[in-house]
């Protein structure tokens, strides 16, 4: 069967039906895209043209209709024109360029992903409660880390886990503030009124000590920055993963598991004192757990990724230091 | 590389990374106007050494003055990138106004990645010997 479909007001085709499945799993053409076939009265949007085609899947927990087939990436029903098969799994059109990806960059066909993840239970929110939701899943990351990534969704959007760190990370980082202010900052204000008064440079936000309007200044700059920070930091995780070639997912999936292990470990700074020290350890130990269940990629390949940045500076210091040593020590040696 | 239009279910990264380094643009130059401290590096304290990324606070105080030749010549890669990440903005600003189809990478065979991830490589190692030499 031939189709015809309209691009930019101009009418294209004809087109076999394999061809009308590859534009729309290339996002060429849509549901809403008018087509029309012989036999047709009129140009119809695809969607209504071909209603088992236009990116349709059945719902969760609906029976698929007949005929429709598994796709092994993402768990949802395709019909078998929208189905293409790699090392003898089923694989939806719109699913084959990671796949692709995935192979060519670590030779083997990524495991079906969706079929036992579920959503954590900060994406049950509405079901279970506000409080519950952030309790449990922050409870699941920091003590069941394995457990949690392993059985979590790799895919459901960015906003969830955003919101769930902003949460965190603002609450944590407003009570170290809150900490700062009682027994940090009247020392650093000492410090800096005498720098001051003996000439030296202070920054400009400190002429005067430290007050009300430092501390606002402070507290803007912490949310601001919290907005920020798991964007880039995940983006630069992922970069990593990329670089070791262990990037199995794609960046959803590392932003995920950045937001929900980085924001679990953003409520440990709630607890006094120590707070912040085990905070900055365990949720870079979650990190590592969480990116190995998700992009199921080995410990060490997740450990590299997570430490890369630090590494790279330690490793470089550490042959820089051998090297330096080792012409010291000719230069110096008895005749 | 190929141009198309963005999917239904798929993340438009275009508007993400341009929100986030628009973002990210706001913060720097609120910190700078407000004169707040840098923060410090725990490689240089330790080792005496500039660290890979050492130079680039500087890199963007001096951007923010409109002193480009320092802002190179303190962190090569890191003006580099900021260059980057302007251009990138602008694709994404030109795309989302116009409603254009997005770039997007094709999957490339193993071993084109492996020289990419040299070359990378290669970049941060050359680039950190660069700030070694001059003593940044």
């Amino acid at each position: 069967m031939n189709w015809y479909y309209e691009k930019a007001g101009q009418r294209q085709g004809p087109v076999p039906e394999a061809e009308l499945d590859r534009l729309l799993a290339s996002g060429e053409i849509n549901a809403t895209t008018l087509v029309w076939s012989e036999g047709m009265a009129n140009w119809t949007p695809l969607a209504q043209a071909r209603p088992t085609s236009a990116g349709q899947t059945a719902a969760p927990g609906e029976a698929p209709p007949p005929g429709w087939i598994r796709c092994t990436a993402t768990g949802k029903y395709f019909p078998p024109s929208e189905i293409v098969y790699i090392d003898g799994k089923a694989y939806s059109a719109a699913a084959k360029p990671a796949v692709l990806q995935g192979v060519m960059q670590s030779g083997v066909v990524p495991p079906g992903l969706s079929e036992e993840r579920t959503a954590p239970a900060w994406e049950r929110r509405e079901q279970i409660g506000f409080v519950r939701a952030i309790w449990e899943t922050a409870k699941g990351a920091l003590f069941e880390p394995s457990k949690t990534f392993r059985e979590m969704k790799r895919t459901g959007g960015l906003g969830a886990p955003y919101f769930f760190y902003l949460i965190c990370g603002v609450a944590g980082s407003l009570f170290m503030l809150a900490l700062l202010m009682m027994f940090v900052f009247p020392m650093i204000a000492t410090i800096m009124n005498e720098a001051a008064k003996s000439g030296q440079k202070v920054p400009a936000i400190f002429t005067g000590g430290i007050g009300v309007i430092v501390v606002i200044v402070y507290a803007v700059m912490i949310v601001a920055m919290q907005a920020i920070v798991p964007f880039v930091a995940s983006g630069i995780l992922h970069l990593c993963l990329v670089m070791i070639g262990a990037a199995r997912q794609p960046f959803e999936t590392t932003f995920r598991t950045w937001c929900y292990a980085h924001g679990s470990g953003m409520l440990l700074m709630l607890i006094p004192v120590c707070g912040w020290a085990v905070a900055g350890v365990w949720a870079i130990v979650v990190s590592c757990i969480g990116l190995a269940r998700a992009h199921e990629i080995t410990t060490g390949k997740a450990v590299l990724a997570v430490l890369l940045p630090i590494g790279v500076c330690c490793l470089l210091d550490i042959g820089l230091q051998i090297v330096l040593m080792g012409i010291g020590s000719m230069q110096h040696a008895p005749r | 590389m190929s141009w198309r239009r963005l999917r239904a279910d798929e993340i438009d990264h275009e508007l993400l990374w341009l929100s986030v380094s628009l973002g990210a643009l706001l913060v720097a130059w609120l910190w700078v106007r407000l004169g707040l401290p840098g923060p410090p590096c725990p490689f240089h304290e330790i080792t005496g050494w500039a660290c890979p990324g050492c130079g680039a606070t500087r890199c963007v105080r001096f951007v923010f003055r409109g002193a480009l030749v320092p802002a190179f010549l303190v962190n090569p890669l890191a003006f580099t990138a900021f260059v980057g990440i302007a251009l990138f903005d602008l694709y994404a600003a030109a795309v989302l106004a116009l409603r254009l189809p997005r770039w997007r990478l094709e999957p490339v065979p193993v071993r084109v990645s492996g020289a990419l991830r040299l070359g990378c490589a290669g970049l941060v190692v050359g680039n950190w010997l660069w700030l070694l030499s001059t003593g940044v």
